[in-house]
């Protein structure tokens, strides 16, 4: 316990540093809001990496893989397909006019205000979603590792989080994500063969795991048409997600970004590996676990030696921590430039602008553990609140980013119904119950995409300065 | 104004979206204490002491073991309450025995149940007169607990005389004095499994040489990292290549 204990604070000392370090190299908006935007490809592919899996690989998918068994993990090729598609279709338009943010992005395309707020309250609120499952993950490691309180725990992660996202903006956030990814690929690598050892070998654990569950290998453990479905809601929220997509922003250039999304897909492939054997180790040591969100927790800290096992938790905490610390700087980005800026202080200095940011950052973070506080959003698998919000942001944004560089026909009246149309429909959905038979994400998906179309259609065609940027071909330089 | 209400209206869905209501609990461990003793070269005798919270109409409490590493077990016996109790148990395979323990009609509506579970394990020892291993499959509760909490599942494990405990699992352990190991976890687990050397353990054991490579492969790291990403003048805009 010592001894893990000294892991962590010299992890969270690492990382105030790394606040600090770029909080001095903070000289503009810019630098603030995307590092810069002339980061390297490690970096930038290690950050993409680290707020994919997040927690939700390494409490959630684990978890998820305890409950209904091997089935679930084939939802990790969807990953590698959607980089692939960012980065051969939509990358290359989408940074050819660089903007800070998602919805900057919106109202550059769709020359609107009104869709650039209209996408940045969705993000704001959305994440509330998605930081939740992150906290409850930080709550439960606190749980584990300290013996304190759930909800203590959840109080503690998201202060350490708010004050050095608050501090250093994207510039700490884009170089933590990449320590963090390391942190967890090395984690996992290691506790694999000390957690088979104890079984005697990989042929005995699978035989165990065939003993004590025999679903594990199975097609049963979960509804197929929710299998497939979730799948699709991660592939298409994947493309979609804003924290992913402003990381391209924040790289120096196509080259550096398509090198980037390679090592981002080695990475995501490695742990996702690793990360498997791992569920099913847990199938066999702790075989009535209250809930599969604390496999990995009693894995790393009763599998492995202590000090090993205080790094891989360390991990698990920076990959909860990687995710919520990306989430809440594009929250405050929302407020700061996409709310505050345009309706109220058009004219706002840069330094006002960040500092408004730095608001938004302190509200998105502090909301979603006040709802948690009071019951509301406890009780999920973490796997399962992950999944709701790649629905969502697939239902919102995926339909608008991708055809709006895609399609030049597409008009701002068919990207704002299908943001609002996706979402309602994603939430009804959620909120009719139907998710029990069919993700979220074959509602919203549908009703974004035939909105954004049959809308587009029928309103006048975007103005040659909206699309131009996006459309028009690129003079060569001799 | 508009905005805002956009953000209440918002808000709400969210708060709807994750309304939950919470299940009643069924019947569930609250404690569990494990001892165990060395009894010839290869076995050992083990007592599992349980605390049950019964609901209502509960029957029976059902167990299972993992037979790890060839290991056997044996001459089980069940007391509950104190009272000699009923049981069932066999196996399911060759890695599995599962079974139950059938409560009394008048018990089934106490609120806390006490179930022993003596058994011999054949097979956990190991000892070749330098090293040594111990590996006792549990007969651990399948029921859910309702959360993990420390001191949930604590254990006394008896190790070889003169031994010295070089590792095992759980990772965290204390070792006794002269013998034995204790430790605790938060959960039930399906094995307890120790290691170490009779006479005095080398300085670099298992585990150590773990940690140390780790602590050098994080420094090697460190270091790469750092050449990798030192920050590199920026370039002009009209430098970039974009699409």
């Amino acid at each position: 316990m010592d001894i893990q204990l000294i892991v962590f604070v010299g992890y969270f000392i690492l990382l105030l540093f790394i606040g600090v370090f770029s909080f001095k190299n903070t000289e503009n908006a810019q630098d603030y809001w995307i590092a810069g935007g002339n980061l390297g490809w490690a970096v930038g592919g290690a950050s993409i990496a680290s707020t994919q899996m997040s927690s939700g690989l390494f409490i959630g998918t684990i978890g998820t893989m305890y409950a209904v068994g091997w089935s679930f993990g084939w939802i990790v090729l969807v990953f590698p397909f959607a980089y692939w598609f960012m980065v051969a279709f939509i990358a290359p338009r989408f940074t050819r006019v660089k903007r800070n943010s998602l919805p900057d992005f919106i109202e550059t395309r769709y020359y609107s205000k009104s869709a650039r707020i209209i996408a940045a309250i969705i993000i704001l609120v959305t994440m509330v979603v998605y930081i939740q499952a992150q906290i409850v993950a930080g709550g439960l490691i606190a749980n584990i590792i300290f013996g304190i309180p759930t909800e203590q725990g959840m109080i503690l992660f998201t202060v350490i989080l708010i004050i050095y996202s608050v501090i250093g903006g994207m510039m700490a956030v884009m170089y933590t994500d990449f320590v963090q990814m390391m942190v967890m690929v090395l984690g996992a690598i290691i506790s694999v063969p000390l957690a088979i050892r104890h079984m005697g070998g990989t042929e005995n654990l699978l035989s165990y795991v065939q003993s004590v569950s025999p679903i594990t290998f199975t097609w049963e453990g979960m509804p197929p048409a929710v299998l497939f479905t979730m799948g699709l809601a991660f592939l298409l929220g994947a493309v979609a997600r804003p924290e992913q997509l402003v990381r391209f922003y924040a790289m120096k250039d196509m080259k550096t970004i398509r090198k980037g999304i390679l090592f981002t897909i080695i990475l995501v492939g490695v742990a996702h590996f690793f990360v498997y054997y791992l569920a099913l180790s847990s199938t066999v040591l702790f075989p009535a676990l209250p809930t599969g969100d604390l496999a990995m927790p009693m894995i790393a800290t009763s599998v492995l030696p202590p000090l090993i096992g205080g790094i891989l938790l360390a991990a698990v905490t920076s990959a909860m921590m990687s995710t919520v610390d990306s989430l809440l700087i594009v929250a405050g980005s929302a407020l700061s430039n996409d709310i505050y800026q345009p309706i109220f202080d058009p004219k706002a200095s840069e330094k006002r602008k960040i500092w408004v940011g730095r608001i938004g950052v302190v509200i998105a973070g502090t909301v979603p553990v006040v709802l948690l506080l009071f019951g509301i959003g406890q009780g999920e698998l973490v796997q399962i609140m992950v999944a709701l919000f790649s629905a969502l942001m697939a239902s919102s944004f995926l339909m608008p980013v991708v055809l709006g560089v895609l399609w030049k026909r597409t008009t701002k009246e068919g990207a704002i119904s299908a943001m609002i149309g996706g979402l309602l429909a994603c939430f009804g959905w959620r909120l009719l119950g139907f998710h029990s038979f069919l993700d979220p994400v074959v509602a919203g998906f549908i009703v974004s995409t035939v909105l954004i179309v049959a809308v587009s259609l029928m309103t006048p065609a975007p103005p040659t300065y909206a699309t131009d940027p996006f459309f028009k071909k690129e003079k060569k330089v001799a | 104004m508009k905005v805002k209400l956009s953000v209440v209206i918002s808000m709400a869905f969210v708060i709807c979206l994750f309304m939950n209501t919470t299940a009643f609990a069924d019947s569930y461990p609250v404690k569990a204490n494990l001892e165990s003793e060395i009894i010839d070269d290869t076995s050992v005798f083990v007592t599992i002491d349980y605390s049950f919270n019964i609901e209502e109409e509960t029957e029976n409490l059902p167990f299972e073991a993992i037979l790890f590493l060839n290991s056997s077990i044996e001459d089980i016996d069940v007391t509950v309450n104190g009272e000699p109790g009923n049981f069932s148990f066999e196996d399911q395979d060759k890695n599995l025995i599962s079974g139950e323990v059938i409560l009394d009609a008048e018990l089934s509506d106490s609120s806390e149940v006490e179930v022993q579970i003596d058994y011999r394990v054949t097979d956990a020892v190991m000892n070749d007169g330098e090293n040594f291993e111990v590996n006792i499959p549990v007969i651990a509760s399948t029921l859910v607990p309702l959360e993990a909490a420390p001191g949930f599942f604590e254990f006394n494990v008896d190790t070889p005389e003169g031994s010295t405990v070089t590792g095992g699992f759980p990772s965290a352990y204390t070792a006794g004095d002269p013998t034995g190991v204790s430790s605790e976890l938060q959960v039930m687990s399906s094995l307890i499994s120790f290691e170490g050397s009779i006479n005095e353990a080398p300085f670099f054991t298992f585990n150590r040489m773990i940690d140390f490579s780790v602590i050098l492969l994080l420094i090697v790291a460190g270091a790469a990292a750092w050449m990798l990403n030192r920050k590199k003048p920026a370039k002009s805009e009209g430098e970039k290549k974009w699409g």
